[in-house]
């Protein structure tokens, strides 16, 4: 058995990636278990019925920011003072929200439009706020997991074909050519499998 | 200009209402500031422009998880270790499921009822195998942020018109009657607004 901590997650980005992005920034090795279902098996692993999960030797976790804050407490990635966790967890959560966001405009073809013309512009909108104050975005003196989230939702906002929207935004392009460029990345991030979404 | 910290939300329960029932049940003196509408002024005073926000001194946070988070970590509510703290934050998250997936479903009969019958079993079908593991949801010798997340999104699904859905889990409906009797949360509850979501 391996003693590698193990991803299982769906062969697509989606809430996967921000652990794949994030293990191999940390240099953390493990394995990248992509799966095409959840078969019943797999489900009684689960805690909630739902990937990504988790194995850290005997420990099973669930929840995608559940495992990432995880595994950034251990490389003490999470921020240095109360603030800065508290707006480490404010981007994290501004995260998940696009993800949402996306998830609700697959489901409801009148949200398509907002979603992009409403809500990746509000986010984007206050990423570059956030980033010309400081370009660690959760203030301190260091790169955080919260960088990391904000690169990989804006990478993803990218793969789903809104380019173009991020374009303009100058303090977020940086962002995104710093960790693309980032020797723990650059490697994992052309080599990665294709994904829509 | 009060020193409390003053919690900014709309008048329903949603995700303000985890804010709610945290700091009531901690015992933290502040502001419970409920607003119609967002104007531009409030707007400009959230980092992505959305409720609810949260002033502590000189300090606005926004974010749901984020603040709930940094009220907990002032009153070491976040679990001791790195694993229970991992399980506190799966169980958080899973709260933010149950409720995204309800206001995803809404206004769609097919989606309604598939959360109903399948995804909102599945997650008390969760909450009970863990509460029947120990009665602190995220394994701990002590009550954290997770366990009264649990109980205000099973407290909020019941609220919702599914209590028939939540009468079987006897742990769960356990949890339910220890924090809705609880010395600092009991007065709120039979107090609070009604509200329509």
């Amino acid at each position: 058995m391996s003693t590698k901590p193990v991803l299982t997650y769906f062969g697509v980005r989606a809430r996967g990636e921000f652990i794949r992005v994030l293990n191999h920034y940390l240099g953390v090795d493990f394995e990248d278990v992509r799966v095409a279902t959840i078969d019943d098996t797999l489900r009684s692993k689960t805690t909630f019925g739902q990937l990504p999960i988790y194995q850290d030797g005997q420990f099973l976790l669930s929840q995608t920011g559940a495992i990432a804050r995880y595994i950034a407490e251990k490389h003490n990635f999470l921020g240095k003072t109360p603030v800065e966790r508290a707006r480490v967890n404010e981007s994290i959560d501004s995260a998940f929200d696009i993800m949402s966001a996306f998830s609700r405009s697959r489901a409801i073809p009148e949200e398509a439009e907002k979603f992009k013309s409403q809500v990746i512009p509000r986010f984007l909108n206050s990423y570059e706020k956030l980033l010309t104050v400081n370009k660690h975005i959760a203030g301190g003196d260091d790169y955080t997991l919260a960088d990391i989230f904000v690169f990989n939702i804006v990478d993803y906002i990218e793969t789903l074909g809104h380019s173009e929207i991020v374009k303009p935004y100058v303090k977020v392009q940086e962002h995104l050519t710093y960790f693309r460029a980032h020797p723990k990345l650059s490697k994992y991030l052309k080599e990665r499998p294709e994904s829509k979404f | 200009m009060s020193t409390k910290p003053t919690l900014t939300y709309f008048g329903v329960r949603a995700r303000g209402e985890f804010i709610r029932v945290l700091a009531h049940y901690l015992g933290v003196d502040f502001v419970d500031n409920r607003v119609a509408s967002i104007d531009d002024e409030l707007r400009s005073k959230t980092t992505f422009g959305q409720l609810p926000i949260y002033q502590d001194g000189s300090v606005t946070l926004a974010q749901t998880g984020a603040i709930a988070r940094y009220i907990a970590e002032q009153h070491n509510f976040l679990g001791k270790t790195p694993v229970e703290r991992a399980h506190v934050n799966e169980i958080v998250d899973s709260a933010f499921d149950i409720i995204s997936s309800y206001f995803r479903s809404k206004g769609n009969a097919e989606e309604s009822e598939k959360f109903k019958t399948a995804i909102l079993p599945r997650f008390l079908n969760s909450y009970e195998k863990k509460l029947a593991t120990n009665k602190h949801s995220a394994g701990g010798d002590d009550y954290t942020l997770a366990d009264v997340f649990l109980f205000n999104i099973v407290d909020y699904v019941e609220f919702l018109g599914f209590a028939e859905v939540v009468k079987p889990f006897a742990k769960i409906q356990e949890h339910l009657t220890h924090f809705r009797s609880h010395a600092n949360l009991s007065k709120y509850i039979s107090s609070r607004p009604t509200t329509t979501v």
